[in-house]
């Protein structure tokens, strides 16, 4: 009896033992938020963020720019221009100001004085030298495309000047770029560029601790070059990536902000007073497109005619949710140069091809195909694209082409659509990422290198028009030339935007300063309570 | 005794680099391009290059199969493709959050396990043995992952009197724990119940009945003692499936433990850190089974005399577990 | 010859016998009539069913269970019921098909291992090498490395119960191969594959159903375990597993769709475990009561 129950309790030792050894580093979750609701004398000052992923490494410039690193990363790391949206200005922030010489070849750029590093150091002009340096050393180097480095030299400790190959205008955007940012050369070189191992940046949080897959820390920097800023003295992001549970984090006082919450969860923060709910378009477009290194798909009436069968609006109000939007064009309206802005003087309807059964027969019996065909659709493993894909396919079935779904993981799609170019329909996403839509033209771009270009379009005409744009100086001529490619990329059905995404993120209610930044990631400087 | 522990303890190393070499291959063929994956769309030949032979994906299957045993032999797990560093690091810590979650469920498991095990063996057919075996046979049949989305509908949306998801607190681990551990406590169940019927049928209980003795130390000391053997097989069995089953329930309440780190692993295409869990796994499931195995001799002198004698060759876990095939 | 139909009228006494055992548990004649109802409506699916699986309504979605969608409708305007319906197919089909390739595997390896001595060492320790790995995480790593798809999924699954079946054949086949009719087959010349085939096979049956009967059980779980993770089945194929995981996220809105799919695994899960209990405690003696 005794010795049964010596056992018994032995084993549950050895639990309880593993147990505790095991759960020693963890302490709970706490908000700090419980003082507010006393006869408060202190303003709470701690932020706890539930965030959908886990940051993938620290390092800013060679390493990942998925959204979820970025959110985390633009708050330790600056570059030399912000970007705000939604307006898409470009702002100063390490940079005081920069111009032009008078053939757009030098860009002279004068950086704020008494910057700090989060090791100790100053940041001078020769610093940002060597940060540019290092980009174009990175796997992230089309940030300082065609920048001449070699040429390129400070003037004094606060001014520098950037020598390009020859003219070209997205340089500005790319400046802002989350991967173009301005660190400290004595720390890299001290911690020999090991990111994991350094804290150079000038953002107005410095790294805490990181326990991958489970949250980030970040702490106030208190020498940050802004007085006054920032308000919150540590700010943990808690990786949360099952997404009801993200809202639930904040209604439950777990979380003060949650980030990316769904669509279904937008009714409960509207009718809940205790949390405050942002949403922002962004300036992604998903698009469905073909590939068109396929003889089928080079057929502008076939994908002319899957255009007609697809009912954008009906498609929206079934899988989003409420959440964004059916495009409003070829780019969402929030991009500069986008002729889906209503008062833009190319400004055309978006669907160009509307809706109608009857004539996307017609139209892929024209082309040849009166029963059809089949075909395969990667969907990915987005749960909105994969309801999107199930929309479609039934859609498409209405006119006769049979499809088969493919939702394959990340890393599976990749390698299909960018590299092996074995699918016939997909579905991706389009975007003006660094701001300068430049970078959305290059979609369309046959000399592309760098991925975007999937669906293997390619027009001699568009390769002209898309490289005339990027290297004109003149704003008004430069309108036009971008309106051209958006409107021939419509015509030709280059891609077919299905819908417009939307940044939804909520908070507590008494947080105030909330503001998005440039890559969909908040700034949380400006943060206070 | 100690030459037997030992014995069993070398024999843990074959079995991981079999283990090692297993998921390699299989891992191995499939697809998708880890360095794409973590360097990004816009990534250059060049640094793919520089990443594959940083992470130690260039040469031919071979080459990669002796640097894995090499590092295997060292300790070394090699590094995680998505964040660049040891994977051994992250698994330690990750490994704690599960061990305890899984501690705590089979501690749940048995506690619930073996009291209505008996007491359905004691009052068979029962009302209280009828509705117990049923729930038991219930428990078995629930999708672990969807016990886990009923808890969080009834105790989250509902009532709103836990947290969903996350770690640390004890109103966060109540969810996950019983998740886990109501799946064990019906096997547990089931097994103390048939194997408690089966002893309480045999002689000595009848003479220890006529000898007056008390119900509860006959069932207690006889009856018990006796049929713990299919019990802590079961309960063994069931450390190694818990980790297992830790996978759903993790990604279910964002846990950030073995589980979800392995399938985080798996869609990122960041094999290295795949194999670490599985060799990790197969390396807790062993030791377990090793202690398993010594508490046999504490319940079964038997047992002991067995090892002694015959070392390794009879294995008592097997004798059980065929006993446990058909008992149920 | 003579040897012949009496195994043969030996094998149908026991199946009789068996069977009237099997009468005698309540439970397992329900659970059997449970899993010959979900047969029925997986063979006749299209017929049943009051919608395809794929019809989508945008004009009827996310609607609650009522008279007209007994079991609501989807985000996409689908009716559930349909859908659990034709669901039936995959989730049987699955286990099915996936203890059907363990069988053949694990037979094929036990088998060997019983008869040739030589092999079986060599067999056995590499099925405990692929024991030590959780039968979850060794079909997840199958899974990966031939892609997500219906028959992989079947295959993932089905391999990673090999080793237990490969056992329980092995060790019923050590018992077999003893007796004395297996000894007579051999002594006046059968062949091995001859003895295994018409003697060894039949008389091992018996462990190896009930074994069968839970591994079905298991396989439908863990086949919708992986499609829960997203391993598994494409959409819009209506796979019990992969609906819960569809569902998920408006678990705040609409519950049923994440709990109906789940109720309609856990009762084919508990008839085949009800079964697999009756039959083990009517093939198995000693527990008769």
């Amino acid at each position: 009896m005794k010795k049964i129950i010596a056992l018994l309790l032995a084993l549950s030792m050895i639990f309880a033992l593993a147990a505790c050894t095991s759960g020693g580093g963890t302490e709970p979750a706490t908000d700090g938020g419980e003082s507010t609701e006393g006869g408060e004398t202190a303003v709470k000052d701690t932020l706890t963020i539930a965030h959908k992923q886990d940051m993938v490494d620290k390092d800013p410039i060679n390493g990942s720019t998925t959204n979820a690193t970025i959110k985390i990363k633009a708050n330790v790391y600056e570059t030399l221009i912000e970007r705000t949206v939604p307006e898409s200005e470009m702002k100063p922030l390490l940079a005081e100001s920069w111009e032009w010489n008078d053939d757009y070849t030098e860009l002279t750029v004068h950086i704020k004085s008494g910057v700090k590093t989060h090791n100790g150091g100053d940041l001078t002009a020769e610093d940002c030298l060597f940060s540019l340096q290092k980009i174009s050393e990175s796997s992230n180097n089309n940030v300082t495309e065609k920048m001449d480095l070699a040429k390129s030299y400070a003037v004094d400790d606060t001014t520098f000047v950037i020598v390009m190959e020859e003219t070209y205008m997205p340089v500005i955007a790319n400046l802002s770029y989350p991967t173009a940012v301005m660190f400290d050369k004595e720390g890299y070189e001290e911690a020999n560029g090991d990111w994991n191992a350094m804290d150079i940046g000038t953002g107005a949080f410095q790294w805490g601790d990181w326990v991958s897959g489970d949250h980030v820390t970040l702490e106030k920097f208190d020498e940050y070059h802004v007085a006054g800023m920032p308000a919150i003295s540590e700010v943990n992001f808690k990786v949360i990536p099952e997404d009801g549970n993200r809202y639930i984090e904040v209604e439950t006082g777990h979380a003060d902000i949650a980030y990316e919450i769904t669509g279904v969860d937008i009714d409960s923060a509207e009718s809940n007073p205790d949390v405050v709910l942002f949403r922002e378009f962004t300036n992604d477009n998903s698009y469905l497109s073909f590939n068109q290194r396929e003889e089928i798909f080079q057929d502008v009436r076939v994908r002319k005619a899957l255009a007609m069968a697809m009912d954008l609006q009906s498609a929206w109000s079934v899988c989003m949710d409420g959440v964004g939007r059916p495009p409003v064009g070829l780019l969402p309206d929030n991009i500069t140069d986008s002729i889906a802005k209503s008062d833009s003087p190319w400004h055309v309807d978006y669907p160009m091809y509307a809706y109608n059964v009857e004539e996307a027969k017609k139209l892929l019996a024209e082309a040849g195909y009166p029963d059809g065909f089949s075909c395969r659709y990667n969907t990915g493993d987005n749960s909105v694209r994969m309801a999107y894909g199930e929309f479609f396919k039934n859609a498409f079935e209405k006119i006769g082409v049979t499809v088969e779904l493919i939702s394959l993981d990340g890393a599976t799609n990749n390698q299909k659509l960018k590299v092996e170019h074995d699918f016939d329909i997909y579905t991706w996403g389009i975007a003006a990422t660094n701001g300068d839509i430049d970078y959305a033209n290059r979609y369309f771009w046959s000399k592309d290198n760098t991925n975007r270009n999937i669906m293997g379009y390619s027009d001699p005409e568009m390769d002209q028009l898309i490289e005339d744009a990027a290297r004109e100086g003149d704003p008004a001529k430069r309108s036009e030339l971008n309106a051209k490619v958006q409107l021939k990329a419509l015509e030709d059905v280059a891609i077919i935007p299905i819908y417009q995404q939307e940044d939804v993120h909520c908070y507590v209610n008494g947080l105030e300063g909330f503001v998005n930044g440039a890559y969909q990631s908040p700034l949380l400087k400006y943060v206070h309570f | 005794m100690l030459k037997f522990i030992i014995k069993r303890l070398l024999w843990i190393i074959p079995v991981l680099f079999g283990v090692a070499i297993i998921v390699f291959t299989i891992l191995y063929f499939s697809p998708g391009d880890p360095a794409l994956q973590a360097l990004g769309d816009n990534a250059s030949p060049e640094a793919i290059e520089a990443f594959n032979k940083d992470m130690g994906l260039d040469g031919t299957y071979f080459d990669r199969l002796v640097r894995l045993v090499t590092g295997l032999c060292k300790g070394d797990l090699g590094k995680s493709y998505k964040t660049r560093t040891p994977v051994i690091n992250e698994l330690v810590t990750k490994f704690k959050v599960t061990l305890r979650i899984s501690a705590y469920a089979i501690i749940l498991g048995i506690i619930l396990g073996i009291f209505f095990g008996i007491i359905s063996a004691l009052y068979q057919n029962s009302i209280w043995d009828t509705l117990s075996t049923g729930v038991a046979l219930f428990g078995i049949s629930m999708p672990m992952f969807w016990q886990g989305l009923m808890l969080i509908l009834l105790f989250s949306v509902i009532l709103n009197w836990l947290p969903p998801s996350g770690y640390g607190t004890w109103q966060q681990m109540i969810m996950p724990v019983v998740a886990l551990g109501v799946n064990s406590s019906a096997t547990i169940m089931r097994t103390t119940r048939s194997s408690m019927l089966e002893v309480m049928r045999q002689d000595y209980i009848r003479t220890a009945k006529a000898k007056g003795q008390k119900f509860s130390t006959i069932v207690i000391r006889h009856a018990l003692h006796n049929a713990m053997i299919p019990i802590i097989t079961v309960i063994g069995l069931q450390l190694s499936a818990l980790l297992a089953g830790s996978i759903v329930t993790e990604v279910i309440f964002s846990i950030s433990g073995v589980g979800r780190y392995l399938v985080d692993s798996m869609t990122a295409r960041d094999y290295a850190a795949v194999q670490g869990c599985v060799i990790l796994i197969a390396f807790v499931s062993a030791i377990l089974n090793l202690i398993v195995d010594i508490i046999y001799t504490f319940i079964d002198p038997r047992m002991k005399t067995m090892y002694e004698s015959a070392g390794v060759k009879l294995n008592p876990k097997k004798l059980a577990k065929a006993a446990e095939v058909s008992n149920g | 010859m003579a040897k012949k139909t009496r195994d043969k009228n030996q094998h149908h006494s026991m199946v009789g016998e068996v069977w009237h055992q099997f009468k005698k548990n309540r439970n397992a004649v329900i659970g059997l009539i449970v899993l010959c109802i979900f047969i029925i409506i997986a063979v006749f699916a299209p017929v049943i069913a009051p919608y395809g699986y794929d019809d989508q309504d945008a004009t009827h979605t996310k609607i609650a269970p009522c008279r007209e969608y007994p079991f609501g409708t989807d985000n996409l305007g689908r009716d559930v019921l349909s859908r659990i319906i034709h669901g039936s197919r995959y989730s049987l089909m699955i286990g099915f098909l996936a203890v059907t390739i363990s069988i053949i595997a694990g037979g094929i390896l036990g088998v060997l291992a019983a008869f040739y001595p030589k092999l079986d060492n060599i067999i056995m320790r590499t099925m405990d090498l692929f024991m030590a790995i959780p039968q979850m995480l060794l079909a997840m790593c199958i899974v990966a490395a031939l892609g997500s798809s219906l028959f992989n999924l079947m295959l993932a699954v089905g391999l990673s119960s090999t080793p237990q079946f490969a056992r329980v054949v092995r060790a019923s086949v050590l018992s077999t191969r003893g007796q004395e009719y297996v000894e007579a087959a051999r002594a006046i010349g059968g062949s091995d594959f001859n003895v295994i085939v018409r003697h060894i096979i039949p008389n091992s049956l018996a462990p190896l159903i009930v074994q069968a009967t839970l591994s079905m059980a298991r396989a439908i779980i863990s086949a919708s375990a992986l499609s829960f993770l997203g391993f598994g089945i494409q959409a819009p194929k209506p796979e019990w597993g992969a609906m819960l995981s569809a569902g998920r996220k408006y678990i705040r809105q609409c519950w049923w769709l994440t709990v109906i799919p789940g109720l309609a695994i856990m009762v084919v899960v508990y008839a085949l475990n009800v079964v697999g209990d009756g039959l083990r405690d009517s093939l198995d003696p000693r527990l008769k009561k």
